[in-house]
């Protein structure tokens, strides 16, 4: 056991003493790790958001079927749809993109007294007339937007509404470029009287398949969309693009450990000669294997902790610029909303195991067949 | 009556020239290191005494014949065996010195004490007293290159008899060093030959070759003694 310890001791002491030739040789495994982590912890969060939101949402979605594709549901539509057995809420929207002062925003159009059903946090009060809309908190900080103050949404007419309150959502992406106004208001900015966007219907546990059903029956024009269909469909889109990051990731790391290993050899004269010299003081080859093992032990945990202190630094506190428009569309390279992330242990994990396995690759050959070689040939 | 520390039977070791040099083969039918005894190997540059020095210490295996360490035939021990030889039964002082050059003075006097599971605590201590019977004790915290040559040879000095070797094997000890310098190795090597040590030398000095209870003659690779 005092053999292993004393490894250990001389092993953390040789990468103190070499910190600088470390340094160079895993910058490049340090890069790597980090865009991983921070890819995977932006498409956690993302996903969390993402599955937050359809889980606090409406258990059907019905939209029309227009030349194929979803379209906008005739208003005349919602009173049958109401009549359905389990249904408990029906709730039409009307959403679009509009612009407010130089940004695109998007519109979401509700019966007011459908905010008031589900309490959320609010800066100000809910509006009391179609004059009033609630703004996200993002872009109210990226617009230096308050409550009480007027702003004009545009459209084929220009519409002034004071801002009555200031919303925070679970989903920073959802306040980010949210405007909440009165359903009529929106029919109004819009020009679409006769029409909504899509019906959302709130059932009661276990009616989600029959109640499906029964909107096909009123008129089998109405496309019905599931609450766990459309988990399928985010889901399914987040792991496309996360798949996507992970072919890139792979390609920048199929350059980054050449370069890894260039660096590695730069050091590997002294480094023969070192194992030389231990090798003719007593040392077994299972000995520099170990102590070298060690080194690579501790390389590997500085890279992934590391790498994962820079990629919370850079997701969280910088809001992950340049890597961000990847997951996000319309995003700026550098955003000034906050990015959702989610930092989990096995990531981490893996990529303690993953720059194990690049440096292990890296250096324990060389190791061995340097070891294996007589004593006098490395001194030579 | 016990064995000697060293005895070579028939051990040819050759070496292919490389370019346009010539090649070398070193050929000795028989050599005996007794115990207890100052063993000096004097040559011309280039007759094969590194090469020899390498083959007592197990550093460099013969391409035929055999050596018997302590009375046991190691030729064809693993590497495995002949480094724990080496770690416990031999102390060497290489030609050109050889340190880790990152680790402090100490820490490379008593690196063979590492994988023999000695606390950091003991190995300070016993390279302490090493450097110190060579005088240089006050230098066990910086690094090779922050000391002189001549200091340089001293550590390693104190890094072949650290573990008070059956055999040391030293190549050329007094080469870089003042009178002063060479007399405390000398004193050193004694004391080891006091003990029971075996002490064998390639030297070109003559003091060391004065005090030689044996002493052998190296020409082209052939022995004469």
């Amino acid at each position: 056991m005092q053999r292993h310890w004393s490894l250990l001791q001389t092993a953390a002491a040789n990468l103190a003493a070499n910190s600088r030739v470390y340094g160079v040789a895993s910058a490049g495994l340090f890069v790597a790790l980090a865009l991983l982590l921070a890819g995977i912890a932006i498409s956690e969060g993302l996903k969390a958001q993402a599955v937050d939101a359809v889980a606090g949402g409406a258990n059907v979605y019905c939209t029309w079927d227009t030349f194929g594709r979803d379209g906008p549901v005739p208003i005349d539509q919602v009173p049958a749809l109401q009549k359905i057995d389990g249904v408990v809420r029906v709730v039409p929207r009307i959403i679009g993109r509009l612009a407010l002062g130089e940004r695109m925003v998007v519109v979401v159009g509700v019966p007011f007294e459908e905010l008031l059903r589900e309490p959320f946090p609010l800066e100000g009060r809910l509006p009391s007339s179609g004059a009033e809309v609630l703004v996200g908190r993002e872009i109210a900080q990226e617009l230096g937007l308050v409550t009480g103050q007027r702003v004009a949404l545009e459209s084929a007419l220009l519409r002034v509404f004071t801002i009555s309150g200031i919303f925070t959502s679970t989903s920073s992406l959802w306040s980010a470029r949210v405007v909440v106004c009165d359903l009529g208001e929106a029919a109004a900015l819009f020009g679409e009287e006769k029409r909504v966007s899509d019906v959302c219907l709130f059932t009661r546990p276990g009616y989600e398949p029959s109640v499906a059903e029964a909107v096909l029956r009123i008129d089998p024009r109405f496309r019905v969309q599931t609450q766990a269909l459309v988990r399928g469909y985010v889901l399914r889109g987040m792991t496309l693009r996360e798949g996507i990051f992970t072919v890139l990731w792979a390609m920048a790391l199929a350059l980054a450990i050449p370069a890894s290993a260039m660096f590695g050899h730069l050091g590997h004269s002294p480094r023969r000669r070192e194992i030389g010299l231990l090798k003719a003081e007593g040392w077994r080859t299972a000995d520099v294997l170990e102590m070298v093992a060690l080194e690579n032990l501790f390389v590997s945990l500085l890279c992934a902790c590391g790498a994962m202190i820079f990629a919370f630094v850079w997701v969280r506190l910088l809001r992950a610029p340049l890597i961000a428009p990847f997951f996000i569309a319309e995003l700026p390279l550098f955003p000034s909303l906050s990015i959702p992330a989610r930092f989990l242990p096995l990531p981490l994990v893996l990529s303690f195991v993953f720059s194990l396995v690049v440096t292990m690759t890296g250096s324990i050959y060389f190791t061995w067949r340097t070891a294996i070689t007589r004593p006098a040939d490395n001194l030579r | 009556m016990s064995a000697p520390a060293v005895r070579l039977e028939e051990v040819t070791r050759r070496y292919a020239g490389a370019g346009s040099s010539p090649s070398f083969t070193l050929a000795i039918p028989t050599l005996v290191i007794p115990r207890a005894a100052w063993t000096v190997v004097t040559g011309r540059s280039g007759a094969g005494k590194t090469t020899l020095l390498h083959i007592l210490a197990t550093l460099d295996r013969p391409d035929t014949g055999n050596v018997h360490l302590l009375g046991r035939d190691v030729t064809r021990d693993s590497e495995g065996a002949l480094a724990r030889v080496r770690r416990d039964r031999m102390g060497i002082v290489y030609q050109r010195f050889y340190f880790a050059e990152h680790w402090t003075v100490w820490e490379n006097v008593s690196c063979r004490l590492i994988p023999a599971g000695v606390p950091a605590r003991i190995r300070r201590a016993r390279a302490e007293a090493a450097l110190d019977a060579l005088g240089i004790a006050a230098l066990a915290d910086r690094l090779p290159r922050e000391i002189s040559g001549g200091e340089q040879q001293r550590a390693a000095v104190a890094r072949a008899v650290i573990s008070e070797p059956d055999i040391l094997v030293a190549d050329e000890p007094t080469s870089n060093v003042d009178a002063e310098t060479a007399e405390r190795i000398v004193a050193c090597f004694r004391r080891l030959r006091g003990r029971g040590s075996a002490v064998v030398i390639a030297t070109h000095d003559p003091a060391l070759v004065e005090a030689a209870d044996v002493h052998y003659v190296l020409e082209q690779g052939r022995l004469r003694g």
